[in-house]
């Protein structure tokens, strides 16, 4: 039961009781990770100029008052308003494509300046928490099992939109976590095993052929012309064998492994980063900060980072366990597969074992628009902690 | 109204697009809820393992079905993260704990670099210590070969540095500094445009500033030939090196070697040893700090026996003995002037024409330059004709003529000859001239070497051909080195040529047999030092020193000796070593210098060059052919000084010059005059008005 017995109140909000009902276990994960990811920006911030550790820090109190502001909103009231969560979705996706507000930052065009006030943000980041509030109100609608075929595929079909959009900006990367937290809605919605089997063979070989494709205009038309650029199947192909070239895509791949190895044990300690002080590490604040703390607290550090995403996700899921609404597990349960992945594929990424994409570390990586995200993203689940009829 | 505007309308209308899609695929979803779910509760009852466990507990509502299913896939995604996450931990031990070492070593190598810090290169001075090529610093801008492709970044680095973009283009595509060097784009940039290119390092991508010490020559082209010049190792000389035993220095590419000359020969002793640096980088690849250095020993001082005021006057004199040959309407196009000390070897000027500027291949030699020195009509000034330069040694061989018939005893020293002009001794459809055609009628054997009477030795090689070793001639020339390299401490020196019969029939292949054979016609030419006779100024005058020094030819050397870093005092001396004894009579050898001392003394031309000296000289001129016109000759002066025990030897040579004591003589007189300190006042009018006085003579 939801405590209403208010003792003291802001604004109508019973500020005890909402705090008393907070699931406090995602708090304390959620406290630790955004200590330990400020404290790996401000190590950055003392050789790298563009981590502003100030600025970091506002991104976090800024997500904070939203994810406490989110928390206290009762979730379950944005269930029936898909339509409208599709057409943020779609907006937000291409705010960055329209002239005039675009912002190009590292050669991606996710950006987005925001017109008198002049704050950039990357949109994309705003769009996955909406993507998932999306499909989750979608597919809550079958109240845990996906009655047919034509069900299960306009599902499909509404994740695609975005997925597809996102690639015009293009962003590989923040399109895989859509597509990714997407599918695992619908799969915890309830389809047919069979379903997902065929729909998953029918994706490889639609990449496959989409590959083939690109290869051809690229043989006849050129790179500029082709769907994928050259850059992004030099990365792939790296990964594959990163000692291929040390100097172009592979080097990033072979400093950042240079960097966690050469941490040791107990790590180099901070400041005394020889690969990421140097600048040998490239992105060492953003994409590669897993190398940066793996280089300055060693295996120690980094295992413990690793342990507190493992407990962020089983405090979420417990939270999802707990919850008596299929909208708040479906959300939950998105939640939970975008956190995996980001984090499995950005740490992968640094130890070599997936392939280079833009994706940020939640709650680590350089960038107020990743924070802000991802503190709302708590909130939500915050939220679906909070607003719940059962009492276990 | 500014673009977000029509943004927010493109915006806008997207979003009326979306939510059209959404309806038309969502407009039902409604309406079929409750049907759906209600035929899919049915075929759930009908499906799989739960169809009992439903019927036994009705009471399930579908919704609490499947929320018991969505906590098993919840928990799945449970298992499924902690699997990944367990990955994550594996690997980071195996790269932290199992391959930390490697990559510990890794990033120390990634963070140092080993700087090489090159050695300056010794100098090179003259005997007295004079500097004739010394270092210096300079600022040198390099770029990466890639840079080529910029076009915009080659005008700009045209623009900056006032070189057209062609040639911009050019040297950053040369591959003279090996190809995997930078490439020199300009040395001794300016300090605005090198502090231009410092402090815009982004406009400049590729292009980087290089300190360079640089080859100086504070006596412009002085003595270039003897000194040689330097440039970029080639991978051929880096192999060559490697191999040279008393080399014991490492090479890099991109390191600057001697090329010719002295640079060439005593490379190993220039170049210095290299030192190392050890530092620490950032990833740019600027110095953080300095972790180690071990320092580069620089190369040893030269000094060589060359002396500067012989080595100018020697230069000057070829300058005024061409304006002479000019004079006389000849076309000279060279020359060169040699002085050693017979006593000890030493060679204190070596002057050849047309020289170069070795400046000029400081960081390479711009395509202009070269140009100009590979020019047909530059007549090769790379040339060191002292050493490579062949020509016919003409009268200048006929002491050694004479020494080989007194000493076969053909001839004595009181024989008498005939000289008609036209010599018919081995028959008269084989006559042969005297230089003068009007004869010297009756004429004994010093006679015939002070005027230089070629009957004289046509009828000395008219003896050998019949005598029983009618190669006597050639054996003497070759007794006295000719034939063979002088060893003077100078790359590429050529051998010449003394021709004999079994030499004639394997270079003549292509002729008939007749032709081939050795003819008596032959060794009369070389009596006379013509025909197929080839020698190098540079082994004339090791003839001369033997001649002059009873017979003891020195080795000829250039190097005096090499000098301390610290002490400044000699630690490597060049010895001097007796080359070759020639054993002959003392009395050949008084008679032939007796003779050569009547060559200048006993002609009142000649004499009067030499006779402001403090001393007497010997002397010999030669007029070589150097074709079938009879005018296309090379001029030759040999002299010796002083008369009675001579010490300095001075060879001279004009290229196509015309007459020996016509044109060369008096190059001898400058370089004793600068000797003995004696200048001669206003040599050309001097030279013309003796010239117009007697007449000519050889």
């Amino acid at each position: 039961m939801s405590a209403t017995s208010a003792s003291s109140s802001i604004f109508g909000i019973d500020i005890k009781g909402f705090f008393s009902n907070l699931d406090r276990m995602l708090l304390i994960v959620v406290t630790c990770l955004v200590t330990f990811g400020l404290i790996a920006v401000y190590s950055a911030s003392l050789t790298i100029e563009e981590a502003s550790f100030s600025r970091q820090l506002l991104g976090v109190a800024l997500g904070g008052i939203l994810a406490v502001i989110l928390a206290s909103f009762d979730y379950r009231l944005l269930e029936p308003y898909a339509i409208a969560f599709f057409v943020i979705d779609c907006v937000l996706i291409l705010l960055p494509l329209v002239p005039g507000l675009s912002y190009s930052a590292n050669g991606i065009t996710g950006w987005v300046r925001v017109p008198l006030v002049g704050l950039t943000f990357q949109t994309s980041e705003l769009a996955k928490l909406v993507t998932i509030i999306l499909m989750s109100s979608l597919a809550a609608r079958y109240k845990g099992r996906i009655p047919s075929l034509g069900e299960y595929i306009k599902l499909c079909v509404m994740l695609s939109v975005p997925f597809l959009l996102i690639f015009l900006q293009p962003d590989l990367g923040t399109g895989l976590v859509f597509f990714v937290s997407g599918a695992a809605v619908i799969i915890l919605a309830g389809p047919k095993r069979s379903w997902v089997i065929v729909t998953i063979v029918l994706v490889v070989i639609l990449v496959a052929l989409i590959i083939g494709t690109d290869q051809f205009i690229d043989a006849r038309w050129g790179d500029s012309r082709s769907l994928i650029k050259d850059y992004q199947i030099n990365r792939l192909m790296v990964f594959l064998d990163p000692d291929s070239d040390t100097t172009g895509s592979g080097y990033n791949i072979k400093q950042a492994m240079i960097a966690v190895g050469s941490g040791g044990f107990l790590g180099k300690g901070i400041g005394n980063a020889s690969q990421a002080v140097g600048g040998f590490l490239p992105a060492a604040h953003t994409d590669f900060i897993f190398a940066l703390i793996s280089e300055e607290f060693g295996f120690v550090g980094a295992m413990l980072l690793i342990l507190l995403f493992t407990w962020l996700i089983f405090s979420a899921l417990r939270i999802a366990r707990h919850c008596d609404n299929l909208f708040g597990k479906l959300l939950v349960g998105g939640i939970v597969v975008m956190w995996t992945f980001q984090t499995f594929e950005n740490i992968g990424m640094c130890l070599s074992l997936m392939p280079i994409t833009g994706i940020p570390l939640p709650f680590i990586s350089f960038g107020s628009s990743s924070m802000i995200a991802q503190m709302l993203f708590v909130g939500l689940v915050q939220s679906v902690a909070v607003h719940r009829t059962k009492v276990t | 109204m500014s673009t977000w505007v029509w943004g927010v309308l493109i915006a806008l209308v997207v979003a009326l697009i979306s939510l059209a899609v959404f309806v038309k695929v969502f407009k039902k979803i409604n309406n079929r809820d409750q049907l759906g779910l209600k035929k899919n509760a049915v075929e759930y009852d009908l499906t799989g393992a739960t169809a009992s466990k439903i019927n036994h507990d009705m009471a399930y509502s579908i919704e609490e079905q499947s929320d018991t299913s969505i906590r098993t896939r919840l928990r799945w995604l449970g298992y499924g993260a902690a699997g990944l996450f367990s990955i994550l931990g594996l690997r980071l031990w195996g790269i932290q704990l199992l391959s930390g070492e490697q990559y510990t070593s890794q990033a120390e190598s990634n963070r140092t670099r080993e700087v090489s810090l090159k050695p300056a290169r010794g100098r090179i001075l003259d005997r007295n210590g004079i500097p004739l090529v010394e270092n210096r610093l300079s600022m040198a801008v390099v770029a990466d070969k890639s840079v080529v492709n910029n076009t915009r970044l080659v005008r700009r680095l045209s623009n900056l540095l006032g070189i057209p973009e062609i040639t911009v283009r050019h040297n950053i595509q040369s591959i003279r500094e090996g190809a995997q060097s930078a490439r020199t784009v300009m040395i001794d940039a300016s300090d605005a445009a090198v502090g231009y290119i410092l402090e815009h390092p982004s406009q400049f991508p590729g292009v980087s500033i290089e300190d360079r010490t640089v080859r100086m020559y504070p006596q412009g082209s002085l003595a270039c030939h003897v000194l040689g010049y330097t440039g970029s190792i080639s991978s051929e000389e880096m192999k060559a090196f490697a191999e040279d035993s008393n080399n014991l220095v490492t090479y890099q590419a991109g390191d600057i070697v001697g090329k010719s000359g002295i640079e060439y020969e005593y490379e190993g002793v220039l170049q210095g040893i290299r030192g190392t640096r050890t530092v620490y980088v950032d990833a740019s690849g600027d110095v953080t700090g300095v972790v180690s250095e071990v320092p580069a020993i620089p190369g040893s001082d030269i000094r060589l026996t060359i002396d500067i005021g012989i080595q100018r006057a020697a230069e000057d004199a070829i300058l005024t003995g061409m304006d002479v040959a000019r004079y006389f309407k000849y076309q000279p196009t060279g020359g060169t002037c040699i002085c050693m000390n017979c006593k000890t070897g030493e060679v204190l000027a070596l002057a050849s024409y047309p020289d170069y500027d070795p400046s000029s291949f400081v960081g390479g030699i711009s395509t202009e330059a070269w140009a100009q020195l590979i020019r047909a009509d530059a007549n090769t000034p790379l040339l060191n004709r002292v050493i490579d330069g062949l020509y016919p040694s003409a009268s200048t061989i006929k002491p050694l003529t004479t020494s080989a018939a007194l000493e076969s005893r053909l001839i004595t020293t009181d024989s008498m000859f005939y000289c008609p002009g036209l010599w018919e001794g081995f028959g008269e459809e084989y006559g042969m001239y005297c230089w003068n055609h009007d004869g010297h009628q009756d004429i004994d054997l010093h006679s015939g070497i002070v005027v230089s009477c070629d009957c004289v030795f046509y009828e000395i090689a008219k003896a050998f051909y019949s005598s029983k070793n009618p190669q006597g001639i050639q054996d003497m020339y070759r007794r006295w080195g000719l034939g063979s390299v002088t060893n003077i401490d100078l790359p590429g020196e050529y051998r010449g040529r003394i021709p004999d019969a079994e030499w004639k029939w394997n270079w003549y292949t292509w002729a008939r047999d007749y032709d081939r054979a050795w003819q008596p016609g032959d060794t009369a030419n070389i009596a006379i030092g013509q025909g197929d006779v080839l020698v190098t100024p540079l082994q004339m005058c090791y003839v001369y020193c033997g001649l002059a020094n009873n017979g003891i030819q020195m080795k000829p050397h250039l190097m005096l000796d090499v000098l301390s870093n610290e002490t400044r005092q000699p630690v490597i001396t060049n010895h001097r070593i007796v080359q070759n004894k020639v054993n002959i009579s003392r009395d050949i050898l008084n008679f032939v210098n007796r003779a050569l001392w009547g060559v200048i003394n006993e002609s009142s031309s000649l004499s009067e060059y030499f006779e402001d000296l403090p001393v007497e000289v010997l002397g010999k001129s030669g007029t070589g052919e150097a074709g079938d016109d009879p005018d296309n000759t090379h001029a030759w002066f040999i002299a010796a000084a002083p008369a009675d025990d001579p010490t300095y030897v001075v060879t001279s040579l004009v290229e196509h010059g015309g007459g020996g004591s016509q044109v060369a003589s008096h190059m001898c007189r400058q370089v004793l005059g600068a000797i003995y300190g004696v200048e001669m006042t206003d040599p050309i009018s001097k030279i013309l008005l003796a010239n117009q006085q007697a007449g000519r003579i050889d």
